[in-house]
């Protein structure tokens, strides 16, 4: 296939192959981590990032390239972990600081908008160290600059960038010698090649995502753990509180819903989001854990009761109480999910400890 | 998996206070939090602490009277006042600083860098503690995580207490997941 453009459409494919690509190479990512330590988990962070920037985008989804980057860049900001995350994002949310105007672009635009990717992400780093995914991606986009000066088509374009990166990937280690030395290529690099590779088997033609495909992509990750994000709310407001109750408990599924897994994830936290907002749902086969700040929680809580029995219910009416908020919480014992917790200080200082295990909260609390 | 921005951003928004310090406690973690920094438009100050240990240390030379530069300074530099060992499993085969490193076996880090490997929970941290403790240590904090019985910590406590008798031994049951022992040297 020929493109001389990409429209919103094409980037919703390639983005949602380069994201069905990433998710299946995960635990290969996680791999490349130098430490050979539980937690080295570089290829779930972008994976995770990614995810949430691709459901803002499924969102917002239109036929203009500049409006679908946007969104895919806002989801990817707010739901950006780890650093190989946070740079992935900032990596996009130049691309999109480029293409924000264009309805579509051509080769040389689309080779403008990476660098310009590159650009964002050096500037967002303090220190930036060669031998990572900075060092592939720039060199990556560099080339594709030199061929789109005399290419026309995006896929030409597309290869070079590619091709360029596996070359960029591969010399990481003589950049930092860690890498050599324990005999492995960046992590961060080997992701975003991952999901330049989805970018290239769309403009192929090898692989049609359509937006259900990628819905199902989605959900089997869900298996292992997945924090789906209500849209980015980047309105701040410290007075008002809308939903008044922060609510959290466990549902321990019914043994009928269990045995023919007919609990939708999806369906359960689109329910429950009507009455109220920061909802996290997380669910495995047997429990779903959920999270609501809400202004009813007793409806939410009725709600819940029809899949199965309540356990570790927890209701802080927020407006009384704004020391002590678990943002996050531990859902599958493969993945340890790290807490955010807001230590009580008195104003004016807020102090925001980040750390695993109860036992940790309590020290820094004491 | 690390706390995303916005999970950052949302305890940002949760603590309703006019100035935030975030110790992000993780390598791993200090550019989300400077990008949440980067989305509110509050004064914030990222301590880039990169350990438990170094977290604790940090927030001692928290000084609720002082200015948010201020703070920010003195507890930045309070990072270095503590060394972070930390004990936990291989998840595969590695070599790293001529250590061999085999799948499964107990590895022991050193302010970041690998320095000792054994089977056993016990022996490893051991080792580890008697490469990073010397004559200027004076508290040694040790953070038991929930992979460890009570028993264990006790043989611990009682093998530092021979060897060290003049080191102060404070004990927490940190809970935590993946690393047996978190350790703080001052």
């Amino acid at each position: 296939m020929n493109y001389h453009k990409i429209d919103g459409q094409l980037f919703l494919q390639m983005v949602l192959e380069g994201a069905k690509n990433l998710n299946q190479h995960v635990k290969d990512v996680d791999a490349l981590n130098v430490f050979p330590v539980p937690d080295g988990d570089t290829g779930t962070n972008m994976n995770l990032s990614l995810t949430s920037g691709v459901n803002e985008l499924k969102k917002k989804n239109s036929n203009h390239l500049g409006k679908n980057a946007d969104a895919l860049a806002k989801g990817l900001l707010m739901g950006a972990r780890g650093n190989s995350g946070v740079i992935l994002s900032q990596l996009f949310r130049g691309f999109s600081k480029y293409v924000n105007s264009l309805a579509e672009i051509d080769s040389m635009q689309f080779a403008e908008a990476l660098k310009q990717g590159v650009d964002t992400a050096y500037k967002a780093v303090m220190k930036p160290v060669e031998g990572t995914i900075l060092t592939v991606s720039r060199e990556a986009a560099e080339e594709g600059l030199r061929v789109a000066k005399k290419e026309k088509d995006i896929l030409t374009v597309m290869e070079a960038v590619l091709e360029k990166g596996r070359l960029s990937l591969a010399k990481t280690p003589e950049l930092l010698p860690i890498l050599k030395e324990v005999g492995v290529v960046d992590a961060g690099g080997q992701g975003l090649l991952y999901i330049y590779e989805g970018f290239l088997a769309v403009l192929k033609g090898e692989t049609v995502s359509t937006i259900d495909f990628a819905e199902s992509q989605v959900k089997s990750q869900s298996e292992e753990v997945t924090f789906e994000h209500l849209p980015v709310q980047a309105q701040i407001s410290t007075e008002d509180i809308e939903f008044g109750y922060c609510t959290e408990f466990i549902i321990s599924l019914k043994e009928e819903i269990v045995n023919t897994q007919s609990f939708n994830e999806t369906d359960f936290r689109e329910n429950i989001s009507k009455y109220g907002d920061s909802l996290l749902v997380i669910a495995d086969d047997e429990i779903v854990k959920v999270h609501i700040h809400t202004e009813q929680p007793g409806t939410v809580l009725n709600l819940a009761m029809e899949f199965g029995s309540l356990h570790k219910i927890k209701i802080d009416n927020m407006r009384e109480q704004h020391s002590h908020i678990l943002l996050e919480e531990n859902g599958n014992n493969e993945i340890d999910a790290q807490e955010v917790e807001v230590i009580g200080q008195p104003q004016p200082y807020g102090i925001i400890a980040v750390g695993l295990g109860d036992g940790v909260s309590e020290i820094f609390k004491s | 998996m690390n706390p995303s921005t916005e999970d950052i951003v949302n305890a940002i928004n949760e603590i309703n206070a006019e100035k935030i310090i975030i110790l992000p406690n993780n390598s791993n973690i200090i550019l989300a939090a400077e990008q949440a920094q980067s989305l509110i438009e509050l004064p914030i100050a990222v301590i880039p602490s990169k350990t438990i240990p170094q977290g604790i240390s940090s927030l001692l030379a928290f000084d609720p009277s002082a200015s948010l530069e201020e703070n920010k300074e003195a507890m930045t530099s309070a990072l270095k006042n503590v060394k972070t060992g930390q004990v936990t499993y291989a998840v595969r085969d590695s070599k790293i600083d001529n250590i061999e490193i085999n799948e499964g076996d107990i590895i022991g880090i050193a302010d970041g860098k690998i320095v000792t490997t054994s089977k056993s929970i016990l022996e490893t941290s051991y080792d580890l503690l008697i490469e990073m403790i010397d004559e200027d240590s004076e508290i040694l904090t040790v953070i038991y995580g929930e992979d460890v019985t009570s028993e264990q910590v006790e043989e611990l406590e009682n093998k530092l207490l021979d060897k060290f008798p003049d080191i102060e031994i404070e004990l927490h049951n940190g809970g935590q997941p993946l690393y047996y022992f978190i350790f703080g040297i001052e």
